[in-house]
């Protein structure tokens, strides 16, 4: 039995640029450590 | 609390759940019942992900830690956005297109009814008691703090969170946690402009935060290499990401909030929703409690925030020790106070030296409180924010965080017995029995086993406190199983060759190497999560390279 796959391109679907959301989504979490990590080391 | 408070109180809770019962009374099949139709936008998807993930010692640990430790507990989240990416990519397609009731429903069609069966009784087993600990934990501190009976407390939250989720399923809990966590947000942002506000006339809030950063609790991130460290960078990154995947992958009380999507697109919306917020919001509340920690710079503060450890003290033969101690930690809070106020520019490492004085006198006093009654609790880090919030909130707020503390405890506990009873029902009862197409019944079989599940959670919340630290043997329990379940999932998702028997034995062996490291080895406990994880799929792997037994142990 094989796995069920899913959507042929699930980044591409639904009229939704998943894989741009993805990014935007990862870049803001970057984009927070950076930020954390200013203050952390204003503050060392 | 006077009766504004109590006004403030029962009416927020009583209009959340009043309004969430009526909202969805006519639940007329299991799809409705249990999925709440599936036609959850992403705003509610989003929220109830996030209100089942929250429970009320988020909100009274979590300053507390805060204050204790700093913001550094933030690095333990940054493995979450990361984690929803890869199951909005990965899990939520295959869901939606097999159009699955519970997460385990997807492990027979790819691998077999035993392999459901397994994982669905080892989620059973684990959420089932974490459910009374989510009404136990914040009843044990409001009824220390607050004098209210612990018995009354677990059962009022637990009857009250039965009633909804019995009577409207999936959607009366997603309607429900909508507006708790619009309370419970509102509440917090009160908490915190109320510290800022009663800081102003001593402080800015940005000369907060220095102070904040001469005692080192602005250190957020630590990129340090050391595995001794509990938060780090790397700790966050690495086992918050497989903490996150196995929590919202293959934990049904989320699986269930977020296949109630109306489509993929609202589901993985909701998912995004809190890859965003999630940090910033465990952010903000951490930074609640580090303002609480300069209030109590600049403020008088006790020298234990558990009421219950001072009194232990003052009431034995051993009170004149108490009194000089006391005595002690009053005259480090004026010298501390004075140094402030004349300006805490040049004097950081007298501060610092004082801060590490009014510490050990904490220490000490908790110590000599256990030396008269072994019993105590002397770690009082889960009491600071409800005691700031009770000595220094007006009438009327009191009660609105109080309905904070209590809409968490009641919006996770909910997700947790809406989806204990969706399991039972979904994966035994209709699973087991020969007609397994829906019948006439089947909603009320599925209230029937909430209602089992929810006098099972209350039952085991009135009799936690026979034990001794049951919160970390609930978690100790939970990581004995925990990356079992994820073993099994990552090799039913990312490793086609493996079949049912490879995973099945694969995780029996693993789960009997998990409890023999367990009886005779010291390791932490949450090392079995990746030892099981890792051990099943390593299994698995390996059997299903051998030609011979990868032929017969593929279906």
């Amino acid at each position: 039995m094989g796995v069920e796959e899913p959507d042929k391109d699930p980044l591409a679907s639904e009229g939704t640029n998943w894989r741009r959301t993805y990014v935007i989504v990862l870049a803001f979490l970057v984009l927070q450590i950076i930020v954390y990590a200013f203050i952390t080391d204003y503050f060392a | 609390m006077n009766l504004t408070d109590w006004i403030v109180l029962l009416s927020t809770l009583g209009l959340i759940v009043g309004y969430g019962t009526w909202r969805t009374r006519k639940q007329n099949d299991l799809n409705a019942y249990l999925r709440g139709g599936q036609d959850s936008n992403w705003a509610t998807v989003g929220l109830s992900v996030m209100a089942t993930q929250a429970s009320a010692i988020t909100f009274l640990s979590t300053p507390g830690q805060a204050f204790e430790s700093g913001m550094g507990f933030i690095q333990f989240y940054f493995g979450l956005p990361l984690a929803l990416v890869i199951l909005s990519v990965t899990f939520i397609p295959i869901f939606y297109k097999l159009n699955v009731y519970t997460a385990y429903e997807y492990l027979e069609q790819r691998f077999d009814l035993n392999t459901r069966l397994l994982t669905a009784f080892l989620f059973l087993v684990q959420r089932g008691l974490a459910a009374g600990i989510t009404i136990y934990a914040p009843a044990i501190v409001l009824s220390t703090v607050l004098g209210w009976d612990l018995n009354t407390m677990n059962i009022m939250i637990g009857l009250l969170v039965i009633v909804y989720t019995v009577s409207g399923g999936t959607k009366a809990v997603s309607i429900t946690q909508k507006w708790q966590m619009a309370v419970i947000m509102g509440g917090m942002f009160y908490a915190f402009y109320m510290i800022v506000d009663q800081l102003a006339p001593h402080v800015s809030f940005l000369e907060a935060i220095e102070v904040a950063g001469i005692h080192g609790k602005m250190e957020i991130v630590n990129f340090d290499v050391d595995v001794n460290e509990r938060y780090t960078i790397w700790s966050g990154l690495t086992g918050g990401l497989f903490l996150a995947l196995s929590y919202f992958g293959t934990d049904q009380s989320q699986v269930q909030r977020y296949i109630s999507g109306s489509n993929i697109r609202q589901s993985r919306m909701g998912l995004m929703f809190n890859a965003v917020l999630k940090i910033p919001m465990q952010f903000f509340i951490l930074l609640t409690g580090v303002m609480v920690f300069v209030f109590y710079q600049y403020n008088a503060r006790p020298i234990s925030f558990n009421e219950h450890v001072v009194e232990t003290v003052m009431s034995s033969d051993r009170a004149d020790e108490g009194e000089a101690m006391l005595a002690s930690f009053e005259e480090v809070q004026k010298q501390k106070t004075e140094l402030l106020r004349s300006g805490f520019s040049g004097n950081e490492n007298a501060l610092r030296s004082l801060e590490q004085k009014h510490v050990a006198l904490n220490e000490s006093f908790g110590a000599l409180a256990v030396e008269i009654d072994p019993e105590v609790e002397t770690k009082d880090s889960d009491y600071v924010f409800i005691r700031w919030i009770l000595e220094n909130l007006p009438n009327g707020a009191i009660g609105l965080l109080l309905a904070v503390i209590l809409s968490a405890a009641m919006s996770s506990t909910a997700g947790e017995l809406n989806a204990l009873g969706s399991t039972t029902m979904n994966d035994f009862v209709k699973r087991l029995r020969k007609d397994r197409s829906e019948q006439p019944g089947d909603v009320w079989r599925s209230k029937l086993s909430t209602v089992a599940w929810g006098i099972l959670a209350i039952i085991f919340a009135l009799s936690a406190r026979l034990v001794d630290n049951l919160i970390e043997l609930v978690n100790i329990l939970g990581s004995l199983f925990y990356g079992i379940i994820l073993g099994i999932f990552i090799c039913a998702f990312y490793i086609k060759r493996i079949g049912s028997r490879a995973v099945l034995i694969a995780a029996v062996t693993a789960e009997t190497i998990v409890l023999t490291m367990f009886f005779t080895t010291d390791i932490g406990f949450l090392w079995y999560n990746a030892i099981g994880c890792g051990a099943v799929v390593i299994f698995a792997t390996l059997m299903s390279m051998m030609p011979r037994a990868s032929a017969q142990l593929k279906d």
